[in-house]
């Protein structure tokens, strides 16, 4: 069995190439939504919300009919108070998070909630 | 024997055929520059056979999907956020898996292909685990976690743990006596000799196993998530058939198939031929 | 010590070993639950599953589910291999033609097994067919590719030089490249046994109401755990069967012939 000593380091351009290709890919598709989220975030929080301390009761206008995994992912920023037609309606979402809930890139707006009589 | 060939295959007037004419499959002459660009042919041929089976032979929609469903449904999908929610829990949860694995499994795996019996005594016991494939265990993991991401972890655990620990182990047993008598001969301890001859000896074939562990991870988390229910690509395809939604079926499937690929190919690929060039002991 | 003594010493070594571990498991597993106790739930003891061994087979079904899983194999496994022959060799034999579809087989290859399960599912329902056609995706990509790789690694020198000295295209066919690939071939054929048994499984388990997958899969839903760790047991062992079962043939045939390849001793 002959031996060849270990490898002189030869070339691995090529190799991290693709492996930097791959990474970016990877990369992209996992934190990309959020980011395009974040970055639009400005334009989804209706202008009487920018500013609120305390806790808001909101409407999250969807440009769809909310699923299942819409209702449980936006319960978790507010109490679920039912929906209507493409709107989910929050209750008691903390200021903080309502940034957060602006930042997911699947909401097209979110409005104060006008208290019902 | 040349001429010969030029007088066995009939040559013409134009000088002696430098193909042999019977050779077993005529290879048609393809200019050089296109080869590389050749891999699209099979692709654009399922494409064809694809679009033909629902236009020429009108295949219903009930039991195949038009390219234009495919394409909708994961337009659809990425519209409502559920694609790159699915996407991201089966990559992380697969990264988890898989680290977790490596953590765990190489260690040991240096322990036991270091010991002079490790091999002999754990080789069959691990070969029976591995018989036990990671999907025969969800049953197992079920009771034991419920339906929740746990049981998912477990799985793809269990399943890349094997071969990372095999591989390493005969990753340790192919380093050629040689150097680790070099080393103790140079009064090298027992973690010297882990971290200047067994681990780096060991690396590519360690690779090698990480490589074969996030494959069979991929499967087993796949089929976790089938049956645990709890988001994933795995959950996104199979909980599709409740809505006969064949568009989102096949547009997951192709993902599956293609983010697979991207790992294996683009990342796992260039560590294993970095590591066997920088590391690799090739066997003359 | 004699030499002879050592040689013996270390044959009985060799064979003595590797059943520690499973020993030192049976005892830890039978004394850690007579100490804990845990509700039939977490995990039977060892004695109750081997009453529910002598149960399932009594009752029929241990038989009856063994067969199903076998019978759904066989079928897959042979279609898939036969398939894989027949449609790798004539590729194989074109460089070009080997060389394009290489992309389309990763991806398949990628895709092989349950995750065509819910499209299988579609179209043939839940049962049988639905779990043969997925244990041949798994095998059919295996021994296509492997076939392929053993054709191509056929040097075409050895195939021009058989040719210059006037063998027929069947000669060369029959008595230099099937033999020449039959390491990867056989390679393909051993991976094709274990991965074409563990997509079985997989499939029964999701996919279908009877065999040893489906067995499992129910048995959680009663909580017999039990019958979970028999099954599992039954499963793991034609896996390891079928997992060292060809590696027999290969020492018989292509070792023998001196066409062992680098990789393929490495078990």
């Amino acid at each position: 069995m002959k031996i060849t000593l270990p490898a002189v380091r030869r070339d691995t351009r090529p190799a991290l190439v693709r492996l930097l290709a791959g990474v970016v890919l990877i990369a992209g598709i996992v934190a990309g939504p959020g980011l395009y989220g974040c970055a639009t975030a400005a334009g989804r929080l209706a202008p009487g919300l920018q500013h609120v301390s305390g806790t808001a009761n909101v409407r999250v206008v969807l440009a769809f009919p909310p699923q299942a995994f819409h209702e449980s992912q936006l319960s978790s920023y507010g109490v679920f108070a039912g929906r209507h037609g493409n709107t989910v309606f929050l209750l008691n979402v903390p200021a903080n998070r309502l940034h957060e809930l602006a930042s997911i890139y699947w909401v097209t707006k979110i409005e104060p909630l006008e208290p019902s009589g | 024997m040349r001429a010969k060939i030029a007088a066995d295959e009939g040559g013409t007037s134009a000088g002696p055929r430098l193909r042999p004419r019977g050779s077993v499959i005529r290879t048609p002459r393809v200019p050089r520059r296109i080869l590389p660009l050749l891999f699209v042919v099979p692709f654009l041929v399922i494409i064809a056979a694809w679009v033909l089976a629902k236009s020429a032979f009108g295949v219903s929609g009930a039991a195949l999907p038009s390219i234009g469903d495919v394409i909708r449904a994961s337009s659809q999908l990425i519209d409502w956020g559920i694609l790159p929610y699915d996407v991201a829990a089966s990559l992380y949860r697969i990264a988890l898996g898989t680290a977790l694995a490596i953590v765990i499994g190489v260690p040991l795996g240096l322990l036991l292909g270091t010991s002079r019996y490790g091999v002999i005594m754990f080789g069959p016991f691990l070969r029976f685990f591995r018989a036990v494939s990671g999907i025969a265990i969800l049953p197992l993991l079920i009771i034991w976690f419920g339906f929740t991401e746990t049981t998912i972890q477990v799985a793809i655990l269990y399943t890349a743990l094997i071969p990372i620990i095999f591989s390493t182990m005969i990753g340790v047993r192919t380093i050629p006596p040689a150097y680790r008598d070099a080393i103790e001969t140079m009064g090298g301890g027992s973690a010297r000799l882990m971290r200047d001859v067994y681990l780096p000896g060991a690396l590519a074939s360690i690779v090698v196993g990480i490589r074969l562990g996030v494959g069979y991870g991929w499967r087993a988390l796949i089929a976790g998530e089938m049956l645990v229910g709890a988001g994933g690509l795995g959950f996104m395809i199979f909980g599709a058939l409740q809505f006969h939604a064949l568009g989102q079926i096949v547009a997951g499937m192709i993902l599956i198939g293609l983010l697979y690929l991207v790992i294996d190919r683009l990342i796992l690929a260039p560590v294993e031929d970095a590591t066997v060039r920088r590391w690799g002991v090739q066997r003359g | 010590m004699t030499a002879r003594d050592r040689r013996l010493r270390h044959a009985v070594l060799m064979r003595a070993l590797p059943v520690i571990p499973f020993a030192v498991l049976l005892i830890v597993w039978a004394v850690g639950w007579e100490i804990a106790r845990p509700p039939l739930i977490t995990l039977p003891s060892p004695l109750e599953v081997g009453q529910t061994v002598h149960r399932l087979w009594d009752s029929g079904q241990l038989q009856a589910n063994t067969s199903a899983s076998m019978y759904r194999w066989l079928l897959g496994f042979g279609v898939g291999v036969v398939s894989g022959l027949l449609l790798g060799v004539p590729a194989g034999l074109s460089p070009l033609i080997a060389r394009m579809v290489e992309p389309v087989v990763s991806f398949f290859m990628a895709i092989s097994g349950i995750v065509w399960l819910p499209i299988a599912i579609v179209w043939f329902g839940l049962g049988t067919p639905t779990v043969v056609f997925i244990i041949w995706n798994s095998v059919f990509f295996l021994i296509f590719a492997n076939t392929v790789l053993g054709v191509r690694s056929v040097a075409t020198v050895l195939e021009d030089g058989v040719r210059t000295l006037g063998a027929s295209r069947v000669h060369v066919i029959t008595r230099v490249l099937i033999p020449g690939a039959l390491p990867h071939i056989l390679e393909g054929l051993r991976s094709g046994l274990g991965f074409g048994w563990r997509a079985l499984i997989a499939a029964e388990i999701i996919g279908a109401s009877t065999g040893l997958g489906a067995m499992i899969y129910q048995a959680k839903e009663f909580l017999r755990t039990d019958v979970i760790v028999t099954g599992v047991i039954i499963i793991a062992a034609i896996g390891l069967l079928l997992d060292a079962g060809l590696g027999l043939v290969e020492r018989r045939t292509i070792e023998r012939w001196g066409l062992v390849t680098e990789g393929a001793r490495t078990r």
